[in-house]
């Protein structure tokens, strides 16, 4: 098989997901209880096997580096590793100034190797992706470049790259973000468009050739999607991968992948594990979902002096103590400590979290060390919240990491 | 000659546990949801900083070293390791004939690594100790030997080995199992013995010398407890370290050391950890407890048809599923999948276990891979139960590893219509 050396472009700052992304970088976010955003595209190389795995850190990484070292360091018998790199001014006093960029910073990692296919992914999306089927397809096309796509309704164009592409898979356009009415549909399904995943697989060579000359250009924004892809698909040799012609064994068919860009879409992606029908699952043992574990005991339940715990539709984590508290559709990470008469519905607790006696909390998200008093209310009065926090669009209040409320 | 070197005895059959220990070693029983047995004296090594750290094993290992290769491995650099030794005839063809053959057979290590010291500690009790203080105690002392020990009411003596003290905690005696008059109460002290842990620390050159002599003595036991400790005893080098005298930063005053050697005890452990004022918490971010964790989402909670999921007293692992179903005063370790209408109270899942929708389950143990088939109905009828599993003397249903229960009925039923 040839050899696959694979680079995530983990360097986001989020700023959309602040005040979560304050002390973070975005793919470190804490995710679906025990994850991390960036566990998803780490689980989709190693659940396919393709271990030879680069992050190229940038914005405030230290949380992600610590995430990096205890969940995802590899014995290293053998020539596999999955390593941070952080920005080193490799080519100059500057940070990367685009995805192209922070690839040619790092160019000599590539220059040095041996492997016929470069992986380039993005790090803060949730989706399952066998990534050995999509490299069979690059070679079955001898493609340069084969760029990942998903199949959405042509109403939502406007949010995506959009690419066009011929009856045989080639991309023949690509326009950013087009009007509705502009955004070209896939052959044959006028109702539907393909949007760029922001995942490549590049033939070493070709690369290398285009970042090299790509860095030479004064006016270029040194980024895949602007630069180089356009310069690129001209040639012919560009192909798009449709997600859905990806199988993993245990998984519904739909084609689940969400960008969780903003507070909203972070807090619907994290509803979506606990639907009834969840459209992902953390639970195949076929695709396991590693990441790191701190050592804790089992979540803990007691009872209260009136009640006990009602748990409904709900994640709780390792090392969660409950006592006779009701939890209603919501996702408790690690370590949260939830006392009596308390009800939390429709939260994300990100962990480390104390919730005091007789509290309410609705669609709130609560970030790692905060400590809530007894008897305060959150989620209930929206105006009162949009004084001391940050409120999304839908409502979602997000208290930031280590706040102290209602001491 | 320089550092500590730990070699933990592992090598238990534990054949008061079975089933439990019926594919297993008694050091890699499960326990409290997350654990195994061995974690316990493990942490205490850990959590102290010695990592010099050689598992004994024996019998039925092939879980425990797969736990111990997922869970214990350590990076290697400064030269630290957790390594397990199985048997391996280095002296001959035999097994390990008591725990100082067992050290015996393996002395070539001690050579090796040249320590100052040598802990050697069993694996098979619950309990927290920062064996590091023992180790400063025993230099203090400046003893061949210290023996870790535990106060114990006197009316319980005669479950223990007994040690005599004298008033410096100097042991000038030593009984296995004594009755309890026999039993010698600690100096000042009239209401309490001392129980010896089992949990040793030798200086490096007493201990070789000692069990080259023992080994080749044809009437030894090749025991600690019976053959080296008493002939060390006489010598007046062996010293007594109290448990009650560690001290963990964010740990109860009360030292609390469980043997899980029986059924029933394992079951009452477990009991205590549920229990109001736990006496022995899983808790404490001084002294965390390290185990392997398969890679598991959080325990999800789920409705099903008007049965909602109500959790009274209970702990349940990563990757369970709990569908509607009743839980209490219950521990369930990884993926326990419990369907719909179902009644789990004052039991104990180890893991990988499917409980049918509408099951009922009293004071069970369920081991891995079970699977209840939906309305099966075990502990509400003792009689019954003894018929197909093990139940112990207090009334625990054991339910075997990998069992496949309730569903033989409705296959023959099946088989009755065509």
């Amino acid at each position: 098989m040839a050899k696959v050396l694979s680079m995530i472009l983990a360097g986001g700052e989020g700023s959309r997901l602040y005040p979560l992304t304050q002390s973070r970088t975005k793919p470190s976010v804490p995710f679906g209880g025990s994850y991390r955003l960036i566990d998803c595209v780490l689980n989709n190389f190693v659940n396919s096997d393709l271990l030879r795995i680069y992050v190229l850190t940038q914005f405030k990484s230290q949380s992600l580096n610590k995430h990096l070292h205890e969940a995802w360091e590899l014995s290293n018998i053998t020539d596999t590793f999955i390593d941070a790199i952080p920005a080193q001014m490799r080519t100059g006093k500057h940070w990367y100034s685009g995805t192209a960029d922070a690839i040619y910073q790092n160019l000599q990692f590539i220059e040095s190797d041996e492997a016929d296919h470069i992986c380039i992914f993005g790090s803060d999306h949730i989706y399952k992706m066998d990534i050995r089927q999509k490299i069979a397809y690059h070679e079955k096309k001898e493609a340069t470049l084969t760029v990942s796509a998903i199949k959405l309704p042509k109403e939502q164009a406007y949010h995506f790259g959009i690419i066009e592409v011929d009856e045989e898979g080639r991309m023949i356009g690509f326009v950013e973000k087009p009007a509705v009415a502009d955004a070209k549909t896939i052959p044959g399904d006028p109702d539907h468009v393909l949007a760029s995943m922001g995942n490549y697989i590049f033939n070493s060579q070709v690369l290398q050739k285009e970042l090299i000359r790509d860095a030479a250009m004064k006016k270029s924004s040194h980024d895949f999607g602007k630069d180089i892809i356009p310069h690129l698909y001209p040639q012919g040799k560009v192909f798009v991968y449709d997600f859905s012609q990806n199988s993993i064994p245990g998984e519904t068919n739909e084609t689940y992948w969400r960008d969780v860009g903003n507070i909203d879409s972070y807090w619907h992606a994290n509803m979506d594990l606990i639907k009834s029908q969840p459209p992902i699952s953390l639970y195949n043992r076929r695709w396991p979902m590693h990441t790191h574990y701190p050592a804790l005991p089992a979540a803990h339940f007691r009872n209260g002096d009136e009640r006990n715990c009602a748990i409904r539709k709900s994640q709780i984590s390792d090392g969660c103590f409950i006592t006779g508290a009701t939890i209603k559709k919501s996702i408790l990470g690690f370590n949260c400590f939830v006392e009596q008469d308390t009800e939390i519905s429709h939260c994300i607790l990100l962990g480390d979290t104390k919730i005091g006696k007789n509290c309410r909390l609705t669609k709130v998200i609560v970030d790692k060390n905060v400590s809530i008093a007894d008897n305060v209310q959150i989620g209930i009065n929206l105006e009162d919240d949009k004084k001391r926090f940050t409120v999304s669009d839908e409502g979602i209040v997000v208290i930031p990491k280590g706040a102290k409320i209602g001491f | 000659m320089a550092g500590i070197l730990a070699m933990i005895l592992a090598g238990g059959e534990g054949s008061r546990l079975f089933p439990l220990t019926q594919t297993r070693t008694k050091p890699a029983v499960p326990f409290g949801g997350n654990y195994r047995l061995v974690d316990f004296a493990l942490n205490n090594f850990v959590n102290a900083e010695l990592m010099k750290i050689y598992v004994l094993t024996q019998f039925k290992s092939q879980s425990l070293s797969i736990h111990l290769r997922k869970a214990w491995r350590l990076s290697g650099i400064a030269k630290q390791f957790i390594e397990a030794i199985p048997a391996q005839q280095r002296v001959n063809k035999n097994w390990y004939s008591g725990t100082a053959d067992a050290i015996y057979q393996n002395a070539r290590f001690i050579e090796k690594h040249d320590p100052e010291h040598v802990c050697i500690f069993g694996s098979d009790h619950i309990y927290k100790m920062d064996v590091q203080q023992m180790v400063e105690h025993h230099k203090a002392k400046g003893g061949s030997l210290t023996v870790a020990a535990i106060r114990v009411v006197k009316a319980q003596a005669y479950h223990f080995g007994i040690i005599e003290v004298d008033e410096q905690g100097r042991m000038i005696g030593f009984m296995e199992k004594p009755s309890v008059e026999d039993a010698k109460t600690i100096p000042g002290d009239d209401d309490h013995v001392l129980a010896s842990m089992g949990n040793y620390i030798f200086k490096s050159d007493v201990l070789l010398k000692e069990l080259y002599d023992d080994a080749a003595d044809r009437d030894s036991s090749h025991d600690f407890g019976k053959d080296i400790i008493p002939k060390l005893c006489r010598k007046g080098k062996v010293f007594v370290y109290k448990l009650s005298d560690n001290y963990i930063p964010g740990e109860p005053a009360t030292a609390y050391w469980r043997d899980v050697g029986s059924l029933d005890s394992y079951w009452e452990s477990h009991m205590q950890l549920l229990a109001e004022k736990a006496p022995f918490s899983l808790y404490n971010k001084h002294w965390p407890l390290h185990t392997y964790h398969p890679p598991l989402p959080p325990a999800t909670f789920r409705d099903q048809a008007g049965s909602i999921s109500d959790i009274s007293r209970s702990m349940i692992g990563a990757g369970s599923y709990i569908n509607g179903a009743q839980i209490s005063n219950s521990v369930l370790g990884f993926s326990c999948h419990v369907c719909s209408a179902a009644i789990i109270k004052d039991s104990v899942l180890l893991g990988n276990t499917k409980v049918g929708s509408g099951a009922r389950l009293t004071k069970v143990i369920l081991d891995k891979g079970v699977e209840i088939a939906p309305g099966t109905i075990i502990g509400e009828n003792l009689e019954e139960d003894r018929k197909k599993f093990t139940v112990s003397e207090d009334g625990v249903v054991v339910i075997a590893k990998g069992s496949k229960v309730g569903f033989e009925e409705q296959n023959s039923a099946i088989d009755k219509k065509y």
